[in-house]
């Protein structure tokens, strides 16, 4: 217990550190390195002009819109820092601070302060969000980052990733990062001004709301099934499996073998040669004779009724021509009557 | 008396505001923020859940977080 005091107290110190210094940052120092700069590449500039250098000036007129795009950038900076203290109302302290973290340990089960790594951790409970179960988050606040925007990660414990959309793990997050709609100018008043507490309760919320208007993927497709033929996403109760190699698809895709009325993968399945039928492959079986593949009906013990007509043929011709033994005798007979 | 009043709705902002003496959570809001409905909001007074009725008192910090913040994609 004490030594968690001691360890809060000390996160607080060194976030109240990572606060101050961007405050430090909008000293004046660096604008007066950034005019020396422009002032030299000025000077440059005329002399060059003077002294007809084209190649000079050219130069000299370059890196002097380099330094001045700096000196922009930096005033630029300078100003949005200003405008945010002028609109903070609490001053953060270290004392502050602290009591904010001692506050997420009574709302939160699990709030952890990794020191090593800078970062303080809550865990959310579980979330549904339209009967979608998504599980619980963990909010990774990186307070050396603090001041700079998104200083924080949502990693989920369960994920429940929707087969369209990689590393989409919420309606509202991707690759860890939330995003935080209507709640990112509360989000980063809050960091301003040390209100943690605040900071994890947005966050908490932002994730047990959905907003169907703006998502990385839907709820309505969540539970979904992306169909390997056509890419389609179905609803995980319309898509089919292939009987033989568990493929998911969409009706139109899978094939039904008119053999064994399962459905069947374009790879598992294939047609009769003879018939045309659906079938298959585990259906289909090849002619002993000729080797192509047929459907159980279009079959007779192995062979296929091309390759039997063509024996039958073959065997009608190869038999040798019997007499007709009734004509001989009657010719002969006939022949004997006249002579 | 003074009361720290914090509204974590769209403009998340933090504010001292004078009071009269028992005044309660609701008023506090429906005076300095607008129509105020119990259930859409997590209240919250020195960082404790409170109820709508609570009476404020000199020095107490006040926070409303909307039950509702709309992430986006
Ligand atoms: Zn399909
Ligand atoms: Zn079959
Ligand atoms: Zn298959
Ligand atoms: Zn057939
Ligand atoms: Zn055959």
């Amino acid at each position: 217990m004490k030594n968690e005091i001691k360890q809060d107290y000390r996160a607080a110190v060194e976030m109240m550190q990572s606060l101050q210094h961007m405050r430090d940052a909008t000293s004046m120092s660096h604008f007066d390195d950034s005019i020396v700069q422009c002032k030299r590449w000025q000077r440059r500039l005329e002399m060059a002009t003077q002294h007809n250098w084209p190649t000079a000036a050219r130069d000299a007129r370059d890196r002097l819109h380099g330094a001045l795009d700096i000196l922009r950038m930096r005033t630029t900076h300078s100003i949005d820092n200003l405008k945010r203290q002028s609109r903070s109302h609490i001053e953060p302290t270290a004392t502050l601070i602290f009591q904010e973290i001692q506050a997420l340990r009574g709302e939160f089960d699990s709030v952890t302060i990794d020191g090593s790594n800078q970062r303080l951790t809550v865990t959310t409970t579980s979330i549904v969000l339209d009967g979608v179960l998504l599980g619980s988050f963990e909010i990774r606040l990186n307070w050396k980052y603090i001041k700079e925007s998104s200083p924080f990660d949502v990693i989920a414990l369960e994920p429940n990733e929707p087969a369209s959309g990689e590393g989409v793990t919420h309606p509202h997050v991707q690759s860890d990062s939330l995003c935080e709609g209507e709640g990112s100018d509360a989000i980063r008043r809050a960091l301003d001004e040390g209100r943690l507490y605040d900071f994890f309760c947005i966050v908490d919320q932002i994730l047990r709301t959905y907003n169907s208007g703006s998502a990385y993927v839907q709820l309505d497709d969540w539970n979904g099934v992306n169909c390997r033929s056509c890419g389609d996403t179905v609803d995980s109760d319309q898509a089919l499996a292939c009987s033989n190699c568990e493929t998911e698809l969409c009706m139109e895709c899978s094939t039904c073998c008119d053999s064994c009325c399962e459905r069947y993968c374009e790879e598992c399945a294939s047609s009769c040669e003879s018939c045309g039928d659906d079938a298959c492959k585990m259906c289909l079986k090849s002619c002993d004779d000729c080797g192509e593949s047929f459907c159980p009906s279009c079959l007779s013990e192995g062979t296929c009724d091309d390759c039997l007509n063509n024996e039958n043929a073959e065997n009608a011709k190869d038999e040798p021509e019997q007499p007709c033994p009734a004509v001989q005798p009657v010719c002969v007979g006939k022949a004997s009557v006249p002579a | 008396m003074k009361v720290l009043l914090i509204s974590n709705d769209a403009g998340g902002y933090a504010h001292h505001v004078e009071a009269p003496d028992n005044t309660t959570v609701q008023q506090m809001f429906e005076r300095h923020v607008g129509a105020f409905h119990a259930d859409s909001y997590l209240i919250r007074v020195n960082r404790q859940p409170a109820a709508a009725d609570q009476v404020l008192r000199d020095g107490d910090r006040v926070s409303f977080t909307p039950q509702k913040i709309e992430g986006a994609a």
